[in-house]
């Protein structure tokens, strides 16, 4: 070395900063120096300090013969791969020299870390190394590798499928090892999902495979148990010999202790059962089925008994008789989180029958008791429900009803209680009884009642029957004088009660003073429109028409509902059935409702940077007003569903705002309808009944609103049969 | 960070224990780096394929510790040969003797490389290989096509050799110990 030079470097002394001093450490030339810059590399790495400078530093440690030091590169590799894509490549030669490694895990670690790189220029030399490590004679390597093809679909699906790694894949699926069985599946799952070439055939599950999975079943890990079900889920059979041996085989995964296993093999037995011809065969199975879904609701995990219980809704459903003799599991602990009791209640109402009955009714008695007001609400709600389910316990349940209002009294309980009356009455109509016994409750609490729905079904109980109540002229009076203050919905059922007691009474003269008054105070005095054109409609009627039509248009009774019980539209409850124990149970909604498959699906990158821009989201609104518009223009207002998926498709992930504003209008029309199973007087029926013509029994429509709003807005034909004619309907009205 | 000043790290960088020689085979695609560098390290020939990145191995050879990176000649790589040259020692600088096509290459790839601020203080030593085939060029002839005689400040050398038969290897390596020696002492 010149002296020159010597000085020089002496001058500038060392260069200062972290980054320098870890640059230096790495390309030390002690072996101890140099790992222990890595690490401290890693370790600002983790700590989220940007050390992508350092790239091709790290890169040149990554050759050696310490594991641990080759762990961390590779780490480190993953990382800034996307930082400096061309120099990613200097990394191949180590790479595929270790996949030659005679340790496993060097293999492994090489061929996972090669397709955690996702830069395009890597994929070229993938293939050698890839085509090795999928022959391997190390299971962990070859499940490794397995998983790795489904990276490389990701990056290059025409490569992947040129060089024949899928076809190699599927071969693993008949593998002898059940690790790489299980993990080759989940790749092929991975790229069937990724997969935009239709005429590309992924995966296709026949009887060879069937067994093999079968056999292997037994030995894999749960994950790898879960993801075998699924498969068998997927898989249809007409053999009833297969279709009994598979759920021979399924039936001891039933006393797993992972639930999610417990339930995927429910939902894989539930598949295969109806192949079986033997009813006798199919309810031995069944009743198999029980103690596997009580094991779920006793997890000590709460979270985990809510997914149960949500599931097991869908399955009593299917299966009502499946825990019939249960019901005492699902009696809510003191400590269980308000969401399971609530979750708790519901599955308590579907089990209810006639032998149970007592049993429960004392238990929700109970529970009415509590503090929580949503607990309580629901507990009288179920009360309601088992009284409109079972007939052999309505006294009962209304005398329990009663006590309740006597013993604690309270605005909620009474408010609460009133409608399930309400719709007991509508339960069972016209029953001399009943009414004696529950209207005399009603008028002594007419002062307790501040909320809606309680007041509508009082104001319709009036004039259903008018003669139960005392003093009803001093009653509506009192109703017609604060007319104006009340909701739209009330005024509503006000008209119609006072419309209705007025023909019904021959005398006429004694209302017929509160009928005029009424019927100026909506048209003239109130801004609702719908108020004031049911009163013009109503006026017309009166006075036009003869008697015999108005009391055929007016008076005729509704048709008595059947349930109180939310119900799956049938078309949901299949696909239900089929995603059990998935996410969509959990929601009970199809997994396509809340899934965008253009998100899951491959290259999505260009999507999202045009709507993030500013000008595409105005196209997309353009766009979607010109759908607005078009759909206007089209008879069938509500036959939205098709064209609401297609938008929901065009207009991708960044419009959510937009789509949930698209979602509003569309889906609004539908709450409309089902409110009508809970306010027994609500507009809808109302003019529905006019024309007599109520094109659906109202308890279907009894719905929790999002349970309503999802079968409404999938589009399931069914429902949107409904939709239309009960839109037909209303549209020949005007 | 405590590793690295632990006593014994401190003692072993006094005494120059430990410490590694990088030294950097360079050369075009084909010219037998990767073979250079195994019959090197392991006295045997190992079937290559053309290196993407770079193969690094250690050897013990008189005492000291080398590093010996042999580093990818493709022409998509050779950008990247400078992510390399910090701390240097030496260059082995390896040419197909029997190309004669691309010896002008092998030339300006040689002397834009050894214009880099950081490879000033590295010895030279460039093998003829393929001197086992036939019509291969001569150390000297070697040499001119090179020009390394414009080269000042630096000690360099070129000795004819066969990775494949083993010819020239180690006394080209001698020569280089002796200058590093020299340098680092």
């Amino acid at each position: 070395m010149s002296l020159e030079r010597k000085i020089r470097s002496f001058l500038k002394g060392p260069r200062k900063g972290e980054t320098f001093e870890l640059k230096a450490g790495l390309v030390s030339q002690y072996k101890g120096e140099r790992k222990d810059a890595i690490q401290r590399v890693i370790q600002a790495m983790t700590v989220g300090k940007d050390v992508s400078s350092l790239f091709p530093d790290v890169l040149k440690n990554i050759a050696t013969y310490d594991l641990e030091q080759k762990k961390l590169v590779y780490l480190y590799l993953m990382n800034y791969a996307k930082t400096h894509p061309e120099l990613c490549i200097l990394a191949v030669n180590t790479f595929v020299q270790d996949t030659e490694d005679p340790n496993p895990l060097i293999r492994a670690l090489a061929i996972r870390t090669m397709g955690c790189i996702r830069v395009a220029r890597m994929v070229d030399y993938m293939e050698i190394p890839l085509s090795r490590t999928l022959k391997d004679d190390n299971p962990y390597v070859r499940k490794t590798a397995a998983l790795c093809v489904a990276k490389l679909f990701d990056l290059n699906p025409e490569m992947c499928v040129e060089f024949g790694f899928l076809d190699q894949l599927k071969e693993l699926v008949k593998d002898s090892n059940p690790m790489v069985v299980a993990n080759s599946l989940n790749a092929l799952y991975e790229i069937r999902d990724m997969n935009t070439d239709q005429s590309l055939k992924v995966f296709t599950v026949n009887e060879q495979i069937i067994k093999n999975l079968l056999l292997c079943l037994n030995e894999c890990t749960e994950w790898g148990r879960i993801t075998i079900l699924t498969t068998l889920n997927e898989y249809e059979t007409t053999n009833v010999e297969e279709a009994n041996h598979i759920i021979e085989r399924v039936t001891p995964q039933l006393q797993h202790v992972n639930p999610s296993v417990v339930l995927s093999s429910i939902r894989a037995i539930i598949h295969h059962i109806d192949t079986i011809p033997v009813t006798a065969q199919r309810t031995s199975i069944l009743k198999k089925l029980s103690a596997p879904l009580v094991s779920l609701v006793s997890s000590s995990i709460p979270e985990a008994q809510y997914v149960g219980l949500k599931n097991i809704r869908i399955i009593l459903e299917k299966y009502p008789q499946i825990l019939s003799k249960e019901l005492r599991v699902f009696f809510i602990k003191y400590s269980d989180p308000l969401y399971l009791k609530l979750e708790k209640l519901e599955i308590m109402v579907r089990l209810a029958n006639d032998s149970n009955s007592a049993l429960l009714l004392g238990e929700l008695k109970e529970y009415a008791m509590e503090f929580e007001p949503s607990l309580v609400a629901k507990a009288i709600k179920s009360i309601g429900s088992v009284a409109i389910k079972l007939a052999g316990s309505t006294v009962k349940s209304i005398n329990l009803l009663i006590n309740l209002i006597d013993q604690r009294g309270g605005d909620l309980i009474i408010n609460e209680s009133i409608v399930v009356f309400t719709n007991i009455l509508r339960r069972y109509p016209g029953k001399n009884d009943l009414n004696s016994l529950v209207i005399p409750v009603i008028s002594n609490h007419i002062q307790d009642m501040d909320r809606n729905d309680a007041l509508s079904g009082y104001i319709w109980l009036l004039g259903e029957y008018p003669k139960y109540f005392s003093n009803l002229h001093d009653k509506l009076q009192v109703l017609i004088d604060d007319f104006l203050e009340y909701d739209s919905v009330l005024q509503l059922n006000i008209l119609t009660t006072v419309v209705k007691i007025n023909l019904a009474s021959s005398k006429g003269t004694q209302y017929s003073g509160l009928l005029q008054k009424v019927l100026e105070l909506s048209t003239k005095d109130c801004e609702n429109a719908d108020v004031r054109d049911k009163a013009y409609i109503y006026w017309r009627l009166l006075s036009s028409s003869s008697t015999k039509s108005q009391k055929d248009i007016i008076l005729t009774k509704l048709p008595p509902i059947k349930t109180t019980i939310a119900t799956f539209n049938p078309v949901v409850l299949e696909a239900l059935v089929d995603e059990l124990s998935t996410l969509s149970s959990v929601y009970h909604k199809p997994a396509f409702t809340f899934i965008d498959k253009s998100a899951y699906s491959r290259l999505p990158v260009d999507k999202r940077t045009k709507t993030s821009s500013k000008e595409n989201i105005e196209d997309l609104t353009n766009l979607a007003k010109q759908e607005i518009i078009n759909n206007s223009k089209n008879e069938n207002l509500l036959d939205f569903d098709d064209d609401e998926d297609g938008a929901t498709e065009s207009l991708g992930s960044g419009a959510g705002s937009l789509l949930d504003e698209l979602n509003d209008l569309f889906t609004t029309p539908a709450p409309a309808i089902q409110h009508s199973g809970d306010q027994p007087a609500s507009s809808n029926n109302d003019i529905l009944s006019l024309f007599n013509a109520v094109p659906q029994s109202t308890p279907q429509s009894v719905n929790s609103v999002t349970q309503g709003v999802s079968e409404y807005s999938i589009g399931s034909k069914t429902n949107s049969n409904n939709n239309n004619k009960v839109n037909n309907d209303l549209l020949d009205l005007f | 960070m405590g590793q690295a000043f632990s006593f014994a790290n401190i003692f072993n960088k006094l005494w120059g224990v430990n410490k590694e020689i990088r030294i950097l085979i360079l050369g075009l695609d084909g010219a037998g780096k990767t073979t250079v560098l195994y019959r090197l390290q392991l006295g045997e020939v190992v079937t290559t394929k053309p290196t993407i990145g770079f193969n690094v191995e250690t050897l013990k050879y008189k005492n000291l510790t080398l590093n010996i990176w042999d580093l990818g000649g493709q022409t998509s790589i050779r950008p990247y040969w400078r992510c390399y040259y910090s701390n240097t020692a030496a260059i082995i600088f390896v040419v197909d003797s029997t190309d004669k096509d691309r010896i002008d290459i092998a030339c300006k790839e040689l002397h834009t490389m050894l214009k880099e601020e950081e490879l000033q203080n590295s010895a030279l030593l460039v093998f003829a290989n393929k001197q086992d085939q036939p019509g291969a060029m001569t150390a000297a002839e070697v040499s001119q096509a090179l020009s390394l005689t414009d080269l000042k400040d630096r000690s360099w050398s070129i000795v004819a050799s066969s990775a494949i038969k083993g010819e020239g290897l180690t006394e080209g390596l001698d020569w280089l110990m002796d200058v590093i020696k020299d340098e680092q002492l």
